[in-house]
């Protein structure tokens, strides 16, 4: 199976809007590194083009918003090439279809950005950083409902 | 309530804060009944710090349905007093015109308690676990070239406010 995604392709993520994702400040939309959770460090998206570039079908819950990245701009967080060749680069997004959810891509990391374990944990708490910088910078591409 | 008056006093006391009183005295645009009308507005940002703080103590593992942690008591004691410390600092030079927004505070998935400021395009977090406390400092969503981190010392908070109100740990 093919993992590789176009660098011009749109992900979505569906992001919870009661306070502990997003907020308003100053009259801004924040998105937070909370919004970037996942235990395996590989947060999931779905590909926008899959999904016929409808956001409401990545929609995980009535009341969340959803955001879109562009794979280019999440690419270019790290700006390294991966050791690894089956991952174009250090950190990537990846096509990780599931069962039930054929849209589904992941986030990941190439180790070659941490090294140690505990560098490894660094590296994933600016990669949600940075996630949500560019998140934030985007803003809601489909509002949670008022 | 006159915000040109409020942003004197600001400059005020960030010199008063960071450069020693020598400062104050010579930049002499203390405007004292500005600082006291900023008052309230302090204070509902430091109530609204220990209601945060009061939502996050009671939380049980998985609390965000995503497998986090319970934060440990002792990451929150670590915490409190030094969020607001830096509030205090900063919340004397960032209360804006409009709505004033306390920092954000929760826990991650392991459990340790993180803060995160934001002013013009800065942002600056710390991160608080039951034994050492680390900031990084944020300005683009480069994570090699644009952050920057290290563990968080006693004496560092004030040149990391100065870095998030101003982009450089010197005076311009």
């Amino acid at each position: 199976m093919d993992q590789h995604i176009d660098d011009s392709e749109l992900v979505y993520r569906s992001v919870r809007n009661d306070g502990e994702e997003s907020r308003i400040e100053d009259g801004k939309l924040v998105i937070y590194s909370s919004a970037f959770k996942d235990n395996n460090k590989e947060p999931s998206v779905d590909r926008a083009l899959l999904l016929e570039h409808n956001p409401e079908k990545s929609r995980k819950d009535s009341t969340q918003g959803v955001i879109a990245l562009c794979v280019l701009d999440i690419r270019n967080i790290s700006g390294v090439e991966s050791s690894n060749p089956a991952i174009g680069h250090a950190i990537d997004v990846i096509y990780d279809p599931l069962p039930e959810n054929k849209a589904h891509a992941k986030i990941v990391t190439d180790p070659i950005l941490g090294g140690s374990r505990s560098m490894q944990d660094k590296t994933f708490k600016k990669l949600q950083k940075a996630l949500a910088r560019l998140a934030t910078e985007a803003g809601w591409c489909l509002p949670p409902p008022r | 309530m006159d915000f040109n008056h409020l942003h004197s006093a600001r400059t005020t006391l960030l010199n008063q804060r960071w450069y020693g009183e020598d400062s104050i005295s010579s930049a002499s645009i203390w405007d004292r009944s500005s600082y006291r009308e900023a008052q309230p507005i302090f204070q509902a940002i430091e109530s609204a710090i220990a209601d945060r703080f009061r939502v996050i103590s009671v939380r049980k593992d998985d609390w965000d349905k995503k497998e986090s942690k319970a934060p440990s008591a002792e990451a929150i004691e670590s915490a409190k007093p030094v969020i607001i410390n830096a509030t205090r600092i900063l919340g004397r030079f960032l209360v804006p015109a409009s709505q004033p927004t306390p920092p954000f505070i929760t826990t991650d998935e392991e459990g340790a308690v993180t803060v995160q400021w934001n002013y013009q395009g800065r942002e600056l977090h710390l991160r608080f676990t039951a034994t050492d406390a680390e900031y990084t400092k944020v300005w683009g969503t480069n994570i090699h070239s644009e952050m920057e981190e290290d563990y968080l010392k006693d004496d560092s908070l004030k040149s990391l406010c100065q870095w998030l109100l101003y982009g450089s740990t010197h005076r311009r």
